[in-house]
């Protein structure tokens, strides 16, 4: 069988569970490997298909799939089809946004095709639920917020850094608007169903992951940017297998919320300063990519993402939309200052060999609030995302005029580092560790 | 452009109610906000583009039981409706399927990024 794509987790990990990967039978998620997908015999068989190649890429790059899993059947399977018993073979499932094709596992011959180099074969693995951390390593009963003087903190607050005057939207799970963590703060709150339509429900938080993030944006002592005012776009409220998720819809219509919403009212600029999003496909996936295309030109359209937690090194694992140009990606580091084991890294194939993530900030272990009144660590790029969200609030307070340009604003962010020590964190790192020392 | 992923979606269950993203693929480029300083401003250019892009093609769609909501300073708006109707919509040789300036896709799952243990 091919590599596992999470690889087995360092001897550090924290939780007690059971890790082992829990595989559904019957399928195989199928991802050729893109220069055979467009230089194999899959493309020529396409072109020889066709007289030209249709203008939309998406299209494109369906027939490439199409073809290219007609070629991975097993040889039994091929057989079988011959014989005419078409019906007896499920067809795949073309998922053309990811480069990915669903096949059933009796069509396939999984080891051979990884072993001939055309594709990568994953079986299709449950990813586990976003649960509360438990235990941390560094502390089990005491919050360590060791995540503020990493990255400097210090430096922001003697210069009245706190975020004051700053919107921040988040993109996620919800929030406890009760927790301690946000006394005294100004929280909007919009909850989405699958379908996009705003539900008229108080603040809540359907796990956790959204009121941790939250905490460590603005949250009253794991926040970076303690004072600024927080808008929450409750998107991911789905229980499926792989964790809270939400549909594209849901998470199109709770971002065009954050981004035109007249939270200051009539008179004043509608909109959030910036958006946090830790949230994810697995790989590249371009239908998000549209919704934050006047990122260039509208202030408050910036985005701060996670890079993505699969473990996976090398070209084109990490999540999208932390992998798209125009959305600052975060990596996340540990507290002795290296890069996370899971932390996701590499080129974008897509926005021509783009390196990612932009830079990296604390994300294991990370204290912050969940719902309850209670604080908890956990650990992911989930959590680095917002420390850095954070610190983009700080640079808009200190320099308003770095709202009026998204480029700018992130181009800023990523001064404020500090290289890694090992070439290999810092091939890993983006422009490096996040630090306001100079800010 | 209608994505495959959608059509198939839509066809498993004819019966279920359904939503869909259109989204366009022009964007404005920066000549449309020289001179636009606020916020506000900018935001109401890219409104104002992005309604004459999307209002001939949005105000087109009329089938029993389908909504079209639009997104406002985006280039998307939501359709909902039964799968029948949507997928009738998005046939082979309609409006929607060869516009190549736009994408129907279906509304997939993004996630939580799962705890990395």
């Amino acid at each position: 069988m091919p590599p596992s794509p999470r690889k087995t987790p360092p001897s550090s990990r924290r939780r007690s569970a059971p890790s082992a990967p829990v595989i559904e039978p019957g399928k195989l998620l199928v991802v050729p490997h893109p220069a055979w997908l467009e230089a194999g015999p899959a493309a020529a068989a396409t072109r020889s298909r066709r007289s030209a190649s249709p203008s939309d890429p998406l299209k494109a790059r369906a027939l490439l799939l199409e073809a290219f899993a007609g070629q991975a059947l097993s040889t039994r399977t091929r057989r079988t089809r011959s014989a005419g018993a078409l019906s007896a073979t499920p067809a795949p499932e073309i998922l053309a946004g990811l480069g990915a094709l669903v096949m059933d596992s009796s069509t396939v011959d999984a080891a051979a095709l990884q072993g001939s180099g055309r594709a990568t074969v994953f079986p299709n693995y449950y990813i586990p639920l976003v649960a509360p951390a438990q235990a941390s390593s560094r502390s089990a009963s005491r919050p360590d917020f060791w995540h503020l003087p990493a990255i400097r903190i210090q430096a922001a607050r003697a210069k009245q850094l706190d975020g004051r005057g700053i919107l921040v939207g988040i993109l996620d799970t919800g929030i406890d608007a009760a927790h301690p963590e946000f006394q005294g703060r100004k929280v909007h709150f919009a909850e989405f169903d699958r379908q996009g339509t705003l539900l008229n429900r108080p603040p809540r938080d359907a796990g956790n992951h959204g009121t941790h993030v939250a905490g460590l944006i603005g949250g009253n002592q794991a926040g970076v940017a303690p004072a600024c005012s927080l808008a929450m776009a409750a998107v991911l409220t789905i229980p499926t297998p792989y964790g809270l998720s939400g549909t594209l819809v849901q998470i199109s219509k709770g971002l065009n919320w954050l981004l035109t919403h007249p939270f200051r009212g009539p008179q004043g600029d509608p909109g959030v300063d910036l958006v946090n999003a830790s949230l994810g496909s697995s790989g590249y996936s371009g239908y998000l990519y549209a919704a934050l295309a006047n990122a260039r030109f509208v202030p408050g359209t910036g985005m701060v993402a996670a890079i993505g937690n699969s473990w996976r090194d090398g070209i084109n694992h990490h999540g999208s939309p932390g992998n798209y140009d125009i959305v600052c990606g975060i990596g996340a580091a540990t507290s002795s200052g290296r890069i996370a084991s899971f932390s996701d890294w590499g080129t974008v194939p897509q926005h021509s060999g783009l390196a990612k993530p932009d830079l990296a900030a604390p994300g294991q272990d990370v204290w912050s609030a969940v719902p309850g009144g209670k604080l908890e660590p956990m650990s992911g790029t989930s959590m680095a995302s917002p420390v850095a969200a954070g610190a983009a609030a700080l640079l808009l307070q200190q320099d308003p005029a770095l709202g009026a340009s998204v480029p700018a604003l992130f181009s800023r962010l990523q001064q404020l580092v500090r290289p890694f020590t090992r070439a290999s964190d810092r091939a890993r790192g983006g422009a490096g560790h996040l630090d306001l020392t100079r800010i | 452009m209608v994505d495959d992923t959608l059509r198939r979606q839509l066809a498993a269950e004819p019966d279920a109610a359904a939503c869909i993203l259109l989204q366009w693929t022009d964007a404005p480029g920066p000549a449309l906000f020289e001179g636009l300083t606020s916020k506000r401003q900018r935001l109401e250019a890219a409104t104002l583009f992005y309604s004459r892009l999307k209002s001939p093609c949005l105000a087109r769609i009329q089938a029993p039981g389908i909504v079209v909501e639009d997104l406002p300073a985006s280039p998307q708006a939501i359709l909902r409706g039964p799968s029948k109707a949507l997928l009738q919509l998005l046939e082979e040789g309609s409006p929607l399927a060869t516009d190549p300036g736009l994408h129907a896709l279906p509304s997939t799952l993004f996630h939580a990024l799962p705890h990395p243990d």
